[in-house]
């Protein structure tokens, strides 16, 4: 799949991204970052319409830049609202279609399908000047779709949908990434990635700052304490226990009394020792929430 | 030709024939048949005119087709044959799919060749058939081999002013200025100079090249061809139709599509 190895990418004195690694696996990857982090430098760099400064962007082996079988295999949807504007969404991704090798009739059929997927359907016949904000983002989407491609490189794709369209936009998505396809997902609205998938990679000026799993992203930032929300019949009596544990750096009371947020240095000891209480005492736990196992959390404390 | 050909160079030629620049050529295409109708009605009313049909249509060809509107049209069409998109911001669409680079380049400017030549040879046709027909039904026939050579030699000149303006658009940042220095600077002014300088724009092997040896400009015309042959001009053109073509597909196989303010803009 695609790999990318060292990449850095510099436009004269201003770094695009620096020194990136990684591997593109099937399924939907998240691409976080805050505006400038890098995202749109290395989605295009991955989709072959711009070159290393250094290191290497490849697909099983072979640059993509400019490379016709690596592009065969990639379905791009640009960020930038551009098209080409008198023409319809059909013949938009139709004509596209036909540059990706299909017939006339076969990119007709595919590019009404693609158009299906995306939600768009007959409305897909408009002129493309005329349509909405989201609209125009469904257009993009079938075109990088229309040709079958194994990886599929969104950026920001979900920019101006109404909700339904969101919800139908990220459903799409995360069945693409369930039929194995590799999908990378740009975006920096945290929710709209957390509701695609939990796989992530965080940017941040230009450099890859995390990676992985959400959970496991979080259990790797050691210096930062997990804030886990309890709550119980007798807070009081467990608040007393768990802050004489060592890994429980405090706990705070919330709400009517029964509330407790605990920051935990190390998880695990203490997913541990809280085994063993339950298992020796009734404290009558109702709740047991990781607060910071969500993405928001995972990327303040990266980003901040 | 396969499928991606196929649309690409329609797309190309239908967007380059329907746009605001397509529009205006087309006009300049047709300002000749004006001026010719201009001259026979004058003609028809009695008014003494100092030219016949045959030296106007010589002139056209010569003056206004090969110095103006071939010049002109290649420059506008050649420099936005990817400049347009890059600034439209389509350009990934076209690099982000599987056509080799070169191809896309060639398909592009065979597209952007053939609306142009259907421009220039309508121009040229209709301004034959209105002019020379002033001296007569059978002066058609007598000068069609004239006409003939003509039309070769501006689809040539159509070819190689596309192949040089098409390279500017894709190797330049600002490719219409230069152009136009080109196109009526250097092209113009160096094409009239004795010595071997003229051999150096395309204007002069198209002049060398044209059937038309008399007319009013015949001084200048006979002062530009003597100095070389009719195969010589012949080689020159198709070396700098081949050379800048082969520079444009070096160029477009190193072209990135998204420049650095769009990429993380």
């Amino acid at each position: 799949m695609i790999r990318v190895q060292n990449a850095s990418r510099w436009y004269g004195l201003v770094v695009g991204i620096n020194r990136v690694s990684l591997d593109l696996e099937p399924g939907v990857t998240g691409l976080l970052g805050v505006n400038g982090a890098g995202k749109s430098t290395l989605l295009n760099l991955m989709a072959g319409l711009l070159k290393p400064t250094a290191g290497s962007v490849t697909l099983d082996g072979e640059p993509i830049f400019a490379h016709p079988r690596a592009l065969a295999r990639i379905g791009y949807c640009p960020g930038a609202d551009r098209f080409w504007e008198d023409m319809t969404g059909l013949e938009f991704v139709t004509f596209l279609g036909r540059l990706s090798g299909l017939t006339a009739a076969a990119a007709k059929e595919r590019a009404g399908r693609a158009l299906q997927e995306v939600a768009l359907g007959d409305e897909g016949g408009k002129r493309i000047r005329a349509m909405s904000k989201g609209m125009r983002q469904k257009v993009k989407m079938a075109q990088a779709l229309v040709h079958d491609p194994q990886i599929l490189l969104l950026d920001e794709p979900l920019n101006g949908m109404d909700p339904p369209s969101r919800a139908h936009a990220i459903a799409a998505i995360k069945r693409w990434g369930e039929e194995g396809r590799c999908v990378l997902v740009s975006s920096h609205l945290l929710h709209e990635v957390e509701a695609m998938t939990s796989r992530i990679l965080l940017l941040h000026y230009g450099r890859v700052l995390a990676s992985g799993e959400v959970p496991q992203v979080r259990e790797a930032i050691a210096s930062r304490p997990l804030k886990v929300f309890l709550r119980c019949a007798d807070a009081r009596t467990l608040a007393s226990v768990l802050i004489a544990w060592p890994t429980v750096a405090s706990v705070t009371f919330a709400g009517d009394g029964r509330n407790l947020t605990v920051e935990v240095s190390d998880a695990s000891d203490f997913r541990a020792r809280l085994g063993a209480l339950l298992a020796e005492r009734e404290v009558g736990l109702e709740i047991l929430n990781p607060l910071d196992d969500n993405l928001a959390a995972v990327f303040s404390y990266l980003v901040a | 030709m396969d499928s991606p050909t196929r649309a690409l160079f329609g797309f190309t030629a239908l967007r380059m024939a329907l746009s605001v620049k397509g529009l205006l050529f087309g006009l300049m295409a047709a300002f000749p048949w004006g001026v010719t109708l201009l001259l026979r009605l004058l003609v028809a009313k009695g008014i003494p005119v100092p030219l016949g049909g045959i030296t106007l249509y010589g002139m056209v060809v010569f003056l206004y087709v090969c110095g103006f509107l071939l010049p002109l049209s290649t420059l506008f069409f050649g420099v936005g044959l990817i400049a347009d998109e890059r600034e439209g911001g389509t350009l990934p669409y076209l690099f982000g799919r599987p056509v080799p680079r070169a191809r896309l380049f060639l398909v592009r400017y065979a597209a952007m060749s053939a609306v142009i030549v259907a421009g220039c040879w309508a121009s040229v046709l209709g301004t034959y058939v209105l002019g020379v027909s002033e001296a007569g039904a059978g002066a058609l026939g007598r000068e069609a081999g004239t006409l003939l050579l003509d039309l070769g030699v501006v689809g040539l000149g159509a070819l190689v002013y596309g192949a040089l303006f098409a390279f500017l658009g894709l190797s330049l940042k600002r490719p219409l200025f230069a152009g136009l220095l080109i196109g009526f600077g250097w092209e113009n002014a160096v094409a009239y100079i004795p010595g071997f300088l003229k051999r150096l724009t395309v204007l002069f092997h198209l002049h060398t090249l044209l059937p038309h040896g008399g007319g009013p400009t015949g001084i200048i015309q006979q002062m530009l061809s003597s100095s070389e042959s009719k195969t010589a001009a012949l080689l020159f053109l198709v070396f700098y139709g081949v050379l800048f073509v082969g520079l444009a597909c070096f160029v477009i196989r190193r072209l990135e599509a998204a420049s650095a303010q769009e990429a993380d803009a």
